[in-house]
């Protein structure tokens, strides 16, 4: 090698090394930087004295920006808090984060990773600040990296922000996780920020809920970039309380960003996007549900094995004919399916699934279900309608707003309709998850043609009474006879909802599975592998 | 036509697979074998039919180290129908796994993936152990798996002690040292009472070692239950005392002597800069409006409790070297050795003769009469005052000055003195010094039972209730006292709390308060029935399937005292009967009695010793079944 190679490769490996930590003083910069509001920010309000710690400052950025197919995700995070107790101290004395990793969003990239910043700064009562070196101070096993911080004392703040940009590479459209949160948490907040940059491609779906305030736009110089920001100030904590749904009643926000390229890319996007980059979706119309539904659920699937099912039997009404299907669809598409589910988990063969051909119908989704249900219910000439809904907890479906919310199930209008919901090993027909009932809903239906789903209507669940729903446990008692203990036997029966948790606990799979078989004249999958 | 090559490669790859199965499927021996094992272990799920453990040494001569090879060969069988387990062993900086194989019956290798990650401890914040592992699977009864594992130590120092008993149960254990003549190591013997261990010494081969050769049969597994001794307690093992090698005609100590040890420790402790500079503002700050030197010791003793967090780095030398003064000082947070280092510096700036001291808690059955590495696991300072010997242990949050926790009492000690030692004893306690005293006294009106309570904690109930206090977040502090007085119990109702300063620990404990109970009390046709125990402390502490010694974290003594008024018009017409038992380990007294028109209802539990031996389980059994009858039997009043 001559020196002057060597002397170029030392530049090159200088240059990259100087260029990694320039994001990293940029991050630094723009938390702690000259711009930094809250620096000396160290007063806390009489009234939180006694809290465990207080957050004077919590700031949440999102960045979201691109390059043809490469998007670039930033996220992060920065809290000032006074700690208060020793609790608090212990909490916040040890940080645990991952430096470099690979995204798991889009296309693996074997080479593109992503970078993870922390900084840690500590401010004593009398207001001398003190940044830790994370850089010396940790520790790093098996690519994750350890701090623990020195010299934290109960009467401190503690200032800190995490920082992580990853880049990540993706052709077709793109969903974020959505985020859905109340704007409290374990420490009362002082000044709260949550921040938005973004640019073309990049479609956000935003709601403040429950008296949170609402997302404001921020002039921008550039046409393409546009920011948001909500700002709130004394959140208190939250209290954690139970039979509680805190979405519904604290002030909340949820959000979801998407990405989608050009028009052809934005149609395979599979949720509600807002028409323009510009515009933020704050709800989501009737009528954008049936554009994006009516053809995500028309009726589709091979009912040719329930025809079979059916051909020996007879019905006195669609109802008898509709449950007979629900629990044969049950076994058929699930059920039979569960030994092999065993045995590839047990090792006990590697390619289970094999003995059941190649044309196997397996419902795996919401989605799956409601087509194949569907389909038969056409054929069979029995009318229904699509049921589209949110659980309680959500929040009710006129704030509708992120498609992951929904839940669908099928509403059968025999003489008194019927619901029928994707199954597990133990739903059974006219159930739906008790987290629905009462709620508002909407309702999807083919009108005009037998072929698509046209028309949206509001529709409203049925509840179930207590009684529906009872727990009864009779228990006899006899006293010995020379009164040294008491004999107990007790018959538990439960009704409605209560029984598939019980299903859950006290069945294996091998109690119904070889009963479905013998009912329903299959095969087990033991006598399959036998067989081949 | 893919989709159909793609099936075809399928059905190809598990017929084949299906195929050599067969080659190792259980034998009808193993299965029978396997049968019989079952009944004979019936609470594990896999045995082994033999298990060898081969050790030798070398030396290392560019380190001037003697070096170990541990070897150990399994093999396992299963006795359930199907078990999965893993396959693992830790190694450090100071070890490395040479070999870990795993094979069918039929000798061929099994494709487990190995995989090796670090050692994740809830109470080390960082170490630099890990650990090399695999989920292996026992797909029928009798299926076999082959294991070799072998571990080599870098220093021998590092590798204290061989055990019998493992995570399964063997049908044959055997243990064979090879010691060469130029290395004197002492094997010592531990608790081998009442067990057929069958010694043999021979030559080697080539005739320059000695092969000891230790074999036991029928060994079950260790024991899976709580509470229970330390291991070096209750199994049978081989101590390693390395105490000299020979090479080029000198002979070298490595731990001849406790001197030995001593010394090595002492270098770790030497190479220490001790600039107490950063420390000298604090000390005066805790000693300068002092008016006795208790008070001087007390603040700076209690100031380390308070302020220095436990978060122990334990990566290689670290373990066993503590960290300067000044670091943990300014850190704010260090481990046990951090600690005692930083209370010696302390009250040496302070003008004390403060030293450090090397100490193996309860849980550890060695002394410093057998110098190894595995004989001590804590570091504590030791205090030369007036000719009294004091210990502060900087890791007991809210000990107070003078007083120990159970874990080291009548413990051995090392204490450094230049470059000799001194050997002591941590003084014991008796199980008054932890008393807990309640005192109810309580009316009757209609079917309310109601009055005040007081509860005194002493001692080392002390300690941990305020321990226990202060680490929870200031919001819930009146919270917690509340659920702690009523146990969660939503007929009990406590108000007017009144306690002692939750922050001292020099005092005792005394917290005060009203109660009212609910649905304590049955009433029917001229009869009150009355249910007087809201605590019913010990009613779950029955050993009936227990091998083991239980322990409790420290001596107890519980005084709870109910009085309660007997409403007018009504005469007792039952009280339960009086029990007590009494012998070494515990004095067990439960009394009815009365005065005037007041029931005196009197629990005094002393557990002495802070255990209860398997010898004794028989009598305490029957004991708590008394006491269980006994809080299940109501007392009675009639109207008059």
């Amino acid at each position: 090698m001559t020196s002057k190679f060597l002397f170029t490769l030392l530049l090159a490996f200088s240059v990259s090394a100087f260029s990694q930590s320039k994001e990293e003083l940029e991050a630094k910069d723009f938390f702690w930087g000259a711009n930094d509001a809250y620096k000396d920010a160290n007063e806390i309000p009489e009234d939180w004295k006694n809290e465990s710690a207080v957050i004077i400052y919590k700031n949440e950025n999102y960045d979201f920006h691109k390059f043809g197919k490469n998007v670039t995700y930033t996220t992060s995070l920065r809290k000032r808090i006074k700690l208060l107790d020793k609790a608090a101290v212990e909490e916040f004395s040890e940080f645990t984060f991952t430096k470099r990793f690979r995204s798991s969003k889009g296309r693996y990239s074997w080479k593109k990773k992503g970078d993870r910043y922390v900084g840690v700064k500590i401010i004593k009562p009398d207001g001398t600040a003190t940044e830790i070196d994370v850089e010396n101070d940790a520790v790093e096993v098996d690519g994750e990296t350890k701090l623990a911080i020195a010299n934290l004392e109960v009467g401190d703040i503690i200032d800190y922000y995490s920082y992580k940009n990853e880049p990540f590479k993706t052709t077709y459209a793109f969903g974020f996780e959505p985020v859905e949160t109340s704007l409290g948490e374990e420490y009362p907040i002082m000044d709260f920020k949550l921040f938005f940059e973004t640019e073309n491609d990049f479609f956000i779906n935003f709601n403040s809920f429950n008296g949170a305030p609402d997302l404001k736009e921020i002039p921008t110089e550039q046409k393409n970039m546009r920011r948001y920001e909500l700002t709130e100030t004394n959140i208190p904590k939250s209290e954690y309380t139970r039979w509680f749904y805190p979405l519904v009643e604290k002030p909340a926000y949820k959000f979801q960003v998407y990405f989608a390229r050009s028009g052809k890319f934005e149609d395979r996007a599979l949720a509600f996007l807002p028409e323009k980059e510009n515009i933020i979706k704050t709800t989501v119309s009737q009528e954008e549900v049936l554009d994006l539904y009516d053809n995500r659920f028309k009726p589709d699937g091979d009912v040719g094995d329930v025809k079979d099912f059916f051909k020996k039997k007879t019905f006195s009404n669609d109802a008898e004919k509709v449950t007979a299907a629900y629990y044969y669809m049950r076994h058929f598409y699930l059920t039979r399916y569960i030994e092999a589910f065993y045995a590839k988990e047990a090792d006990i063969s590697s390619y289970p699934f094999m003995v059941y051909g190649n044309n196997v119908v397996f419902i795996q989704s919401q989605k799956q279900f409601i087509r194949h249900f569907t389909e038969f219910l056409k054929k069979q000439k029995i009318d229904y309608d699509i049921v589209v809904g949110k659980k309680r907890y959500d929040g009710p479906i006129s704030t509708l707003l992120i498609e992951k919310n929904v839940d669908v199930i099928v509403k059968i209008n025999t003489a008194t309709p019927m619901y029928a919901q994707f199954f597990s090993p133990h739903t059974n027909i006219n159930e739906f998850p008790p987290l629905m009932e009462g709620t508002d809903v909407y309702l999807l239906s083919s009108k005009k043609t037998k072929r698509i789903i046209d028309v949206i209507e509001n529709g409203k669940l049925p509840t179930s009474t207590y009684d529906q729903n009872e727990t009864k446990k009779e228990i006899t008692l006899s006293l010995n006879d020379d009164f040294s203990g008491i004999s107990v036997s007790a018959v538990n029966s439960f009704k409605g909802h209560e029984k598939s948790d019980q299903h859950y606990d006290r069945l294996l799979f091998s109690d119904y599975v070889f009963e479905d078989y013998k009912k329903y004249e299959t095969e087990s999958w033991i006598e399959l592998i036998r067989r081949k | 036509m893919t989709k159909y090559l793609l099936n075809f490669a399928l059905v190809l790859t598990l017929s084949f697979s299906a195929f050599a199965q067969k080659r190792i499927d259980p034998t009808a021996e193993d299965k029978a074998l396997a049968t019989a094992l079952k009944e004979q272990f019936e609470d594990d799920n896999v045995a082994l039919i033999s298990s060898k453990d081969q050790v030798t040494f070398d030396f290392d001569k560019r380190e001037k180290k003697v070096t170990v090879m541990h070897q150990v060969d399994e093999n396992m069988i299963n006795i359930d129908a199907r078990a999965d387990i893993q396959v693992y062993n830790f190694y450090d900086g100071e070890s490395t796994i040479e070999e870990f194989e795993i094979k069918y019956r039929n000798d061929k290798t099994a494709n487990f993936f190995l995989k090796d990650e670090a050692y994740k401890s809830d109470d080390l914040f960082h170490n630099d152990t890990r650990v090399k592992y695999t989920g292996i699977d026992f797909p029928l009864k009798g299926y076999r798996y082959l294991t070799t594992i072998s571990k080599h130590y870098k220093d021998i120092k590092y590798f204290t002690k061989l055990y019998f008993n493992g995570e399964y149960p063997t049908v044959k254990k055997t243990i064979v040292v090879e010691i060469p003549y130029w290395l004197d190591v002492e094997l010592k013997e531990l608790n081998f009472e009442g067990y057929d261990i069958v010694k043999k010494v021979t030559d080697s081969n080539k005739g320059n070692a000695k092969i000891h050769t230790y074999t036991l049969e029928n060994v079950p597994s260790r024991f899976k239950e709580s509470n229970a001794p330390g291991p070096t307690y209750i199994y049978p093992h081989i101590l390693i005392l390395p105490k000299t090698y020979t090479k080029n005609d000198e002979t070298v100590s490595i731990f001849k002597e406790t001197q030995d040890l001593y010394n090595w420790y002492k270098s770790l402790v030497n190479s220490l800069e001790n600039d107490n500079t950063p420390l000298k503002d604090k000390v005066k700050e805790l000693t300068e409006n002092a008016k006795t030197d208790e008070e001087k010791i007390k603040n700076i003793y209690y100031w380390v409790q308070d302020n220095i967090r436990y978060i122990a780095f334990e990566d290689g030398i670290a373990g066993f070297k503590p960290d300067e003064a000044s670091n943990v000082f300014t850190k704010r947070y260090g481990d046990c050795k951090g600690m005692a280092n930083l209370t010696k510096q302390m009250l040496i700036e302070a003008g004390f003769d403060a030293r450090l001291t090397w100490i193996g808690t309860k849980r550890i059955a060695y002394d410093y009469s057998t110098p190894n590495l595995s004989i001590d696991n804590h570091m504590i300072c030791t205090l030369f005052k007036d000719g009294k010997t004091i210990f502060l242990d900087g890791t007991e949050k809210f000990n107070a000055y003078g007083e120990y926790a159970d874990r080291i009492q009548g413990k051995q000690v090392l204490i450094e003195d230049g470059d000799a030692f001194i050997l002591e004893y941590v003084p014991t306690s008796e199980a008054t010094f932890n008393k807990e005293q309640f005192e109810f006294t309580l009316t009757l009106n209609d079917d309310t039972i109601s009055g005040a309570v007081d509860k005194k904690f002493n001692g080392e109930s002390r300690s941990s209730l305020l321990y226990y206090f202060n680490s929870l977040k200031n919001d819930n502090k009146d919270e917690f006292l509340e659920y702690y007085l009523n146990k969660g119990n939503s007929n009990i109702k406590v108000s007017n709390i009144n306690t002692t300063d939750l922050l001292d620990r020099d005092e005792n404990i005394d917290i005060s308060y009203d109660v009212t109970i609910k649905n304590a009390v049955s009433s029917f046709d001229g009869q009150v029935y009355i249910d007087l125990d809201f605590d019913k402390e010990l009613s779950s502490h029955k050993f009936d399937e227990r091998k083991t010694d239980y322990i409790f974290d420290s001596k107890k003594d519980l005084e709870s005292t109910t009085r309660l008024e007997i409403p007018n018009g009504y005469k007792i017409s039952h009280l339960p009967e009086n029990i007590s038992v009494s012998s070494t380990n515990y004095d067990m007294d439960v009394n009815f009695s009365k005065e005037n028109n007041i029931i005196i209802y009197k629990k005094r539990f002393k557990i002495k010793n802070a255990k209860i031996e398997t010898s004794d389980f028989s009598e305490w059994n029957s004991f708590i079944k008394q006491l269980n009858a006994l809080y299940n039997e109501q007392i009675i009043l009639t109207k008059e």
